[in-house]
């Protein structure tokens, strides 16, 4: 069973981040709300929890929480350049809101 | 169940694709209806509809009153629906039926509200009665235009009520709208549409194309044919649209989430806090981007109230939302429920004391429903998670403060900025908390208040623009201004001269409001003038020497009982703070009338006191052209000098510390109501005075000869007041007391100030206003020795107005070139200043040589100077004159 996938290029930009910032801790995909309807996944370093479903991707670690998984399924996480920013479109075999894989996120340290 | 199509171009259809999705009943988990599913072609389908509504013309330039009637009629159909509303709205968004039955009523107001205010209060055509740009005369207006297509992008919490918050701004400010409404909550967007068709709005105006938000949000808030994108939605799908809304410049305005603090003061009421609390944060399940999820409750109190909160939470009845007896329904989607309980168990996590709730709750017969139990937790810090992401479910994190400042810092601790609380029983208290909290909307001992008139939206990252309100609409129009050239020739355009060689303003505006009273005996006229300006209380203002010679106390007795009392401290050299202290004494006094008695000095302060008393504040407030728009306080001037002209002219000339440097204020407005002209108060005037007021006379007829806004009027008065003076300067020096030289000086004097307030000055009154206001020079005698100088320095322009001067000062130019009658002009004004024994070099008022470089680089900043009849564009133009003049 496979948490997560992520293409070549999303790995190297996610390393590089960790890496800048000398994060060691691996990547949580959580339920994140924004405001005012519409929750969204997100992206930050946190440690392990005991209900966490944990895989190791290309040498990245990444966390979610088993209830989350339940909701989601599998998680794409893509790392996107668009016309004002770079960032990470993060979207689930089972989608938590109409707007997934509309904007964009970045790793909360 | 129920089939609900996309409406499009008055047209209720199918998607392309054929795509249909379900929508369902949060607190039963079972479908209710089928929906047509919107995809990137309807919505492409479904803007060009808009675009080419809108284009038409029928909708956009549809007079205001009768959009106003259509909107209403559209109101009356939502009426005719309302029962289906709210029974559709309570099903499909999980609202409870005792709020649902209410969301028709408060839609339709809206929409009569906001389209009465839109035809009867919104400033459509708005005029500028002062444009700011005394170089460009005309009529200035602004048109308020629709912006064209806007897009409507509404939330699941309110999806009726935010639909109408789209929807009515839009249609009445000459818009056309498409509306996507929430996948989630699909139904109520739709039948809007069906009474939108009934009441005949026409084919285009609305559009409704339920869909997914990730498919056919980029379509909307990039097509070009879309003009303004509003959401109300979350800050991450807000920021997107930002992001590609700036790719076509379109207008923007979303109202984001929020974590809005409701702050609990120690004397707030209790029981009225306990209810306001739990209402701010569990009403409508807590799904509501306002309410108050960060309850900041102050020490002395927080036991109790929690406790209170505890007891009052647990009595809430969560229900199907279509029993009556439910305060609070399902949760809207799984996937919500499903982030509520992560929420929770994060609080959990981070080690916050849940209080109470923190679970689903079962509803009998209802196993499928999305129930969640009212959850309060304790001992939350405000750098928790649950403290600063908005969890939008009936959660609330009870943060424990000390001091009012606390609360405050707690408060704005935040990257949201939406709304918030204060409960007090101190009012002032609440509203000091209320000031300084960066919010849009704060409630003081209440919460969840919406207004039609009152605007909502975000500070921060809660949101731009405003729902509600006139600022609604002002958010669905864009302004174009207006100019009217008053004068539409290129001769008269002096932008347009910047580009030319010829330089001289032809046509002109000739005012002259000021009643002259001159004569022997012109002082009685005084007791009339003041009644007739309907003035009860005159302030006399004069400076110490006039008050010394017995000049301000004859128009003291000459008021009677009108004059109130005397401000005499006025200086030679009037500056701001000279302004302002006379002013306070004239509203210390409740002076109507000003009265000024002495030269220019006293003249041009009681200008800068008649308008500061009418408007309020302080002079530096008011040191601008052209900006008054009422009559100021009355203003009669008695001038004892025969120089300045202040009597009749739209000027005052006052110090500016602050600047180093002489500023003005020019508005006809500031021009004496009164003037008059009585030569007992310019018997006495000392030689010397006689002489260096009289050349300030004579510099004011010249420079408005040789201007470049010159005019045959002015040239007139012009000529006239040469002549004057230069046959009674003489007579008025050799015998000071000869009342017919004094009285042709005066006049003299009256209609150089006629015409340089027209006509304006030049170079010499610039260099003299610098070296009066850097040495102290008076001004008489600084334009006098400066003005030769300049006049020669002129010919190459003026030749033709300078020999007519030559004329007027008695120079038989009649076998004189042009040319060199013009110079003889220079010659006999020089020859009548040595004659009358006036100051002939800057050196002997002072002035040192090594200041002159500095002083003609003040001088040719001055405002005199752009009027120049030859161009001043070098410095070293003006040291040159200088030199000569030094």
């Amino acid at each position: 069973m496979h948490i997560v996938n992520l293409d070549a290029g999303t790995v190297r930009a996610m390393r590089s981040a960790l890496s800048q910032r000398g994060s060691i801790q691996p990547v949580r995909i959580d339920l994140r709300f924004n405001g005012c309807c519409d929750a969204s996944l997100g992206l930050c370093t946190d440690a392990v929890n005991d209900d966490d479903l944990t895989e190791e991707f290309d040498g990245l670690t990444f966390i979610v929480d088993r209830e989350t998984f339940r909701l989601t399924g599998e998680i794409t996480i893509s790392y996107v350049s668009r016309e004002g920013g770079d960032g990470y479109v993060i979207t689930s075999d089972k989608a938590v809101s109409e707007w997934e894989g509309f904007s964009m996120t970045d790793i909360i340290f | 169940m129920d089939n609900y199509k996309l409406f499009i171009d008055g047209k209720f259809v199918d998607a392309k694709s054929g795509k249909t999705f379900q929508t369902i009943d949060p607190g039963t988990g079972a479908p209710i209806a089928s929906v047509a599913q919107a995809g990137k072609e309807d919505a492409e389908a479904a803007i060009a509809a808009a675009r080419r509504a809108f284009d038409k013309g029928e909708w956009s330039r549809m007079p205001v009153k009768a959009r106003m009637a259509k909107v209403q009629d559209f109101a009356d159909q939502v009426a005719q629906q309302g029962l289906r509303l709210a029974a559709t709205e309570s099903m499909d968004a999980g609202q409870i039926i005792s709020l649902a039955k209410f969301m028709p009523l408060i839609s339709i107001t809206h929409m009569r509200n906001l389209s009465l205010a839109a035809a009867t209060k919104f400033p459509w055509e708005e005029e500028i009665p002062v444009s700011g740009n005394a170089f460009a005369p005309g009529r200035e207006f602004i048109r308020r235009e629709p912006l064209g297509v806007c897009v409507g992008i509404v939330p699941w919490n309110y999806p009726m009520y935010i639909a109408v918050w789209k929807i009515t701004p839009a249609l009445c400010m000459g818009n056309t709208i498409v509306i996507k409404p929430a996948s989630v909550t699909p139904l109520t967007a739709c039948i809007l549409a069906e009474a939108a068709k009934a009441a005949g709005i026409p084919d285009g105006v609305i559009n409704v194309i339920p869909g997914p938000g990730g498919e056919l949000g980029k379509v909307l808030c990039t097509h070009p044919d879309v003009d303004k994108v509003a959401l109300t939605g979350s800050t991450e799908v807000g920021r997107e649209i930002m992001r590609m809304a700036a790719g076509t410049v379109k207008k923007v305005s979303l109202e984001l989430g929020g974590k809005s603090a409701n702050i609990i003061l120690d004397d707030a009421d209790i029981d009225l806090a306990v209810e306001g609390a739990c209402f701010g944060t569990f009403f409508h399940q807590g799904q509501v981007c306002s309410s108050g999820t960060r309850l900041l409750v102050q020490s002395r109190i927080y036991d109790q109230f929690l406790d209170k909160m505890k007891k009052r939470a647990e009595l809430l009845r969560v229900g199907y939302q279509m029993d009556a007896r439910s305060h609070m329904g399902p949760i809207v989607s799984k996937e919500q429920l499903a982030t509520v309980e992560r929420y929770v168990k994060i609080g959990r996590e981070e080690g916050a004391e849940l209080i109470t709730g923190g679970k689903r709750v079962d509803v009998p017969g209802m196993p499928e429903g999305n129930y969640y139990a009212p959850t309060i937790f304790a001992r939350v810090n405000n750098r928790m998670r649950i403290a600063q992401e908005e969890i939008f479910g009936p959660v609330v994190s009870v943060i424990k403060f000390d001091s009012d400042e606390e609360a405050l810092a707690i408060a704005n601790d935040s990257i949201y900025g939406l709304a918030g609380g204060v409960f007090s029983g101190n009012n002032a208290r609440a509203q000091r908390i209320a000031n300084q909290v960066r919010t849009g909307t704060m409630w003081i001992n209440n919460y969840h208040i919406f207004s039609d008139f009152c605007p909502f939206g975000g500070y921060k990252q809660s949101g731009i623009g405003r729902d509600f309100g006139l600022e609604c609409l002002h958010e669905y129009t864009q302004i174009k201004r207006i100019h009217v050239n008053s004068m539409a020739h290129n001769h008269t355009n002096m932008y347009f001269q910047l580009i030319s060689d010829y330089k001289k303003v032809d046509g002109f505006t000739y005012s002259a409001p000021t009643t002259v009273v001159s004569g022997h005996g012109a002082l009685s006229s005084i007791y009339k003038a003041i009644v007739d300006l309907g003035c009860k209380r005159a302030l006399v203002l004069t400076d110490p020497g006039v008050k010394a010679a017995g000049l301000a106390d004859l128009v003291k007795n000459a008021l009677a009982d009108f004059c109130i009392g005397m401000f005499d401290k006025i200086p030679a050299d009037p500056d701001l703070e000279a302004v302002d202290a006379a002013t306070e004494a004239a509203r210390e006094l409740k002076a109507d009338c000003i009265v000024s008695v002495g030269g220019g000095s006293v003249m041009d302060t009681a200008k800068g006191v008649c308008v500061t008393l009418k408007n309020g504040g302080k002079a530096n407030d008011y040191l601008n052209f052209l900006v008054l728009t009422e009559p100021q306080t009355p203003h009669i001037a008695v001038p004892t000098t025969s120089g300045t002209g202040s009597e009749v002219t739209s000027v005052a000339v006052l110090t500016s510390h602050a600047a180093g440097r002489k500023l003005f204020i020019v508005d006809p407005r500031i021009s004496p109501n009164v003037a008059i002209l009585d030569p007992l108060f310019t018997l006495g005037l000392p030689k010397a005075l006689t002489v260096s007021t009289a050349m300030d006379a004579m510099t004011h007829a010249v420079e408005a000869m040789t201007s470049t806004m010159s005019n045959l009027i002015c040239d007139g008065m012009a000529l006239q007041a040469i002549r004057l003076i230069g046959e009674n300067l003489p007579l008025a020096v050799e015998d000071g007391k000869n009342e017919k030289a004094r009285i042709n000086l005066q006049v003299a004097a009256t209609m150089a100030g006629w015409a340089f307030t027209t006509a304006q000055v030049g170079l010499a009154h610039g260099m003299a206003h610098t070296i009066g206001a850097l040495h102290h020079v008076p001004h008489g005698a600084a334009c006098g020795i400066i003005l030769p100088k300049v006049m020669r320095y002129n010919v190459e322009t003026s030749a033709d107005k300078l020999a007519l001067v030559a004329h007027a000062l008695g120079v038989n130019i009649k076998d004189m070139s042009e040319k060199d009658a013009a110079l003889a002009a220079a010659d006999a004004v020089e020859a009548l200043m040595q004659k009358v024994g006036h100051p002939m070099r800057l050196r002997d008022v002072g002035v040192p040589e090594d200041n002159l470089a500095i002083c003609a680089f003040h001088a040719i900043a001055d405002t005199a100077v752009i009027f120049n009849g030859r161009p001043v564009s070098d410095p070293n133009d003006i040291i040159q004159l200088y030199t000569q003049a030094y």
